[in-house]
């Protein structure tokens, strides 16, 4: 037991989180003191309201990119996903069968890109680009550019009552959607530092040719890795419709960089092979005491952009810095 | 006898690892000076200082008779100080020539590079090597050995004073390695200083004039050759006595169960029509030049290449192992040659490094690993081949060279597999180790593994081999048995059967 336990805290590679974690302290510290309603419990559940969607994404995207790749399609399959969702609802299909849909859109795009990116031997940048407007544009074609609202009108569908109040509900004052990410967290901590898969994920991401001759089948792996991230896609798309009771063709767009930025913030390395799940954790909580901070010191959105700029290129040169000393 | 190099009270302290510690003695200016010692005894450290790559942690080092401090790899490249290092450092998507260049490019004028200048030295530059390597050939396409020709020629400059090779001869047979030491000759007579760090004693026997040693980060002495024995060498290297040192095959089984059987195995441009049995309970050497098709038979038999024709039987059914996996399936296990590349996962620690190849023996149905199980199969490798580490944990890259080996080599056991793939099984491994490892491999034999070892050292095959298979040009040129299995037979067949 005691042997084991020791096992899970290397696994964990504790140190690199330590630094990130101390980012995350310091910007609280900054944001307690230069302004009086950060440290609210109101403002801090806004805040992990917030960043709920994005973090389920990028629980996904860490594994996609630990495995080497990177995902690119995530907003544009969030938004498909919660489009398919709403257009099954709004033309009187049951909300049953909208959820189902939309999981299986964001299964399907997730798969495709893991597919043309092992099998069709095209570079993941290139097919997730591609696909990223692909979805764009399949859903703007199918919605005509309307928004799609879900209301006692527009929805003959049982039980609207109910998914709205996964997206919009708390349970002792605690955002479901809170809620629906952290269990997201905990199930992928667990996949990816207790399972062979999380395991070979690395393996693939550390060295593709290793891994092959080591008997993994890479291409299942990175399969695997982008279609749980279409899958988490559409389950942030489709909170993301109950939550606002509507979507539109551009719910989403932009939404890919705040997910690469908060995994890369998060200590994972772009080049594969490394990085927690617990760091990406982190990487979305800076993202969001971040942009939350800059609202409430009444800063300019156009510096808002500015300052997270920053703070990703400061994130990783510190990261590669402190590596190369201990080196 | 002008020193060149002294090295005064050279420590160097890693986290958890005393790599070395108060070394001191002196190169003579245009000897050849060998530098010895077990995995791990500090051998590349001391030579990475020299080179600028990493800092001593106390003490003093002179060159030509002046105190100096080298900081970086450039530094001691202007000072004439060339290494080959262990580790082979080319960029394989580039050409030899540019690989050769790279850095210290021709240029002329407004920063335009002179390729075909640089080309046309690349080619003389491997002229002088005894090789027709193309300046063009990119390097991803070269095969270990010249891979370390190219590494040679790279560090050879104009103002070269001293050359360093950390073991350029661990994947090198016999040809190579003599062409090698012609050159290390010519290049002795050219006034210049050759530090020679290898496993292989006989060679340090033949080559060098004097000869340190190391062990676990000290000092034991210098040695004239013709002041020491192979005998003594070795028990300075050890710290006792070995026995046993070079393994001797009892070749008690009867030949006679075969257990796979290779029939008219081509690959176009690689080899043609090979047609052998493995028996069990077997090690079958084989042995060829460089080129020759060895490493390329073993990657197909173990689904490394999809471009074969002819066909495999396993205990009498018909297999194919279109990938590893496949054949990590059907019960087969490779160490692999290119151990950078095809072998070690630099993110993984030495513990991960091991249980890679074993997930599914250890993870329950839902793909949980049992860790407790992946510590004890690790742990069992760690003292049954010795690996030197500060623990489990530590990243592989921190291991001496021989013992990475040793930890892919464990990943490999840990398969418990039926028929054993092995090019180069012991490359960078110490005298001792490779008794170890050779002894493991024989009782295995005795247990019912098969094992084709593929090895460019002569002696290795000689002594461990049950039958012998000599290939050339990519065609199976002799099968060797009992007394045949000799020096003279073997070399006669490798070059001109
Ligand atoms: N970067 C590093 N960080 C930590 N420990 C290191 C590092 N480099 C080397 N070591 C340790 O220093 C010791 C000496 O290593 P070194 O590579 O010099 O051995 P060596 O004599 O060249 O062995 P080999 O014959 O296997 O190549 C080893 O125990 C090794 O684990
Ligand atoms: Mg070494």
């Amino acid at each position: 037991m005691v042997k084991s336990f020791k096992v899970l805290i290397k696994i964990g590679n504790s140190t690199r989180e330590i630094g990130v974690f101390a980012a995350l302290v310091l910007l609280v510290i900054f944001f307690s003191i230069t302004s009086p309603y950060f440290l609210k419990v109101n403002n801090l559940l806004n805040i992990i309201r917030q960043i709920s969607l994005l973090g389920i994404i990028s629980m996904g995207m860490t594994m996609v990119i630990v495995s080497g790749e990177i995902d690119l399609s995530v907003g544009a399959v969030y938004g498909a996903a919660a489009i398919v969702c709403g257009m099954i609802i709004t033309n009187g299909g049951p909300i049953w069968l909208g959820i189902v849909s939309a999981l299986l859109t964001g299964f399907f795009f997730g798969a495709l890109n893991g597919v043309l990116s092992t099998y069709g031997r095209i570079p993941a940048l290139i097919v997730t680009l591609g696909m990223m407007n692909i979805a764009r544009g399949s859903v703007l074609v199918l919605s005509g550019a309307r928004v799609i609202s879900l209301s006692s009108r527009t929805v003959s569908a049982e039980g609207l009552d109910s998914f709205l109040f996964l997206g919009q509900g708390k349970i002792f004052q605690i955002p479901i959607i809170s809620i629906i990410f952290i269990l997201t967290v905990i199930i992928a901590n667990i996949i990816y530092s207790k399972t062979l898969l999380g395991f070979r994920m690395r393996a693939v991401g550390g060295n593709k040719s290793a891994a092959r001759a080591a008997g993994i089948n890479q291409k299942f792996i990175k399969i695997a890795a982008f279609s749980l991230t279409g899958l988490l896609c559409a389950i942030g798309g489709i909170l993301n419709l109950s939550s606002l009771a509507n979507v539109q063709g551009t719910t989403g767009s932009g939404l890919e960089l705040d997910v690469i930025s908060a995994v890369i913030i998060g200590g994972t390395s772009l080049n594969g092979g490394e990085g927690t799940i617990l760091g990406t954790f982190i990487g979305v909580l800076i993202m969001g005491v971040l942009k939350n901070g800059i609202i409430l010191l009444g800063v300019s959105p156009f510096l808002q952009m500015l300052i997270i700029g920053i703070v990703i290129i400061a994130a990783v040169a510190i990261d590669m810095w402190s590596r190369s000393k201990s080196e | 006898m002008i020193p060149i190099i002294e090295f005064n009270h050279i420590t160097k302290l890693f986290p958890g690892v005393n790599a070395l510690v108060d070394v001191s003695f002196s190169v003579v200016k245009g000897e050849i000076h060998a530098l010895v010692g077990e995995n791990g005894a500090g051998k590349s450290t001391l030579m990475n200082i020299l080179g600028g790559l990493y800092s001593q942690t106390t003490g003093r080092m002179k060159f030509c008779g002046k105190e100096v401090v080298i900081n970086n790899e450039l530094a001691a490249i202007n000072m004439g100080i060339g290494i080959v290092y262990q580790e082979l450092k080319l960029c394989p998507n580039l050409t030899v020539a540019e690989n050769i260049f790279l850095g210290r490019e021709i240029k002329e004028g407004m920063g335009k590079v002179n390729w075909k200048k640089m080309n046309v030295e690349s080619r003389s530059a491997m002229l002088a090597l005894n090789t027709e390597i193309a300046p063009e050939t990119f390097v991803k396409n070269l095969s270990i050995a010249e891979q370390q020709i190219v590494e040679i020629a790279r560090s050879i400059t104009k103002n070269i004073k001293v050359l360093i090779l950390d073991e350029p001869t661990s994947a090198l047979t016999l040809k190579e390695s003599e062409s090698l030491f012609t050159i290390m000759k010519e290049l002795q007579q050219k006034g210049v200083t050759i530090i020679y760090i290898s496993h292989r004693l006989e060679e340090i026997m033949d080559l060098c004039d004097r000869v340190s040693i190391l062990r676990d980060g000290k000092y034991q002495g210098t040695f004239v050759r013709e002041e020491i024995t192979l005998k003594k060498l070795v028990k300075i290297i050890a710290g006792k006595e070995l026995i046993d040192v070079l393994g001797h095959s009892y070749r008690k089984y009867e030949l006679n169960k075969p257990l796979l059987i290779i029939k008219n195995l081509s690959s176009p441009g690689l080899f043609k029509n090979l047609n052998f049995t493995l028996n069990k309970n077997e090690i079958l050497g084989v042995y060829g030049v460089q080129g020759a098709g060895r490493t390329e038979l073993l990657e197909a038999i173990f689904g490394l290449n999809n471009k074969i024709t002819g066909y495999m039987e396993l205990n009498g059914k018909r297999i194919t192992n279109r990938s590893p996996s496949e054949a990590i399936n059907n019960g087969f296990a490779m160490v692999p040659e290119d151990r950078r590349r095809v072998g070690i996962f630099p993110n993984f620690n030495i513990f991960e490094n091991i249980i890679v190849s074993i997930g599914k023996d250890v993870s329950n149905l839902l793909g949980f690993v049992n860790n407790c199980k992946t510590l004890d199969i690790s742990n069992k490798y760690k003292t049954e081949l010795g690996i030197k580490m500060k623990d489990l944990f530590q990243n592989i890259q921190n291991l001496s060279g021989g013992n990475q080996q040793k930890v892919i080599i464990s990943r490999w056991l840990a398969t418990s597999p039926k028929i054993f793939l092995v090019d180069e099984l012991t490359r960078g491994v110490d005298v001792g180790a490779k008794a170890e490892i050779f002894k493991i491999l024989r009782k295995l034999r005795d247990d019912g593994l098969s094992i084709i070892l593929v090895s460019s050292e002569l002696t290795e095959i000689i002594s461990e081999s049950d039958r012998v298979l000599v290939m050339r040009n990519g065609s199976l040129v002799a099968e060797l048995n009992g007394q045949e299995i000799n020096k003279d037979k073997i070399i006669y067949h490798a070059l001109c059967g």
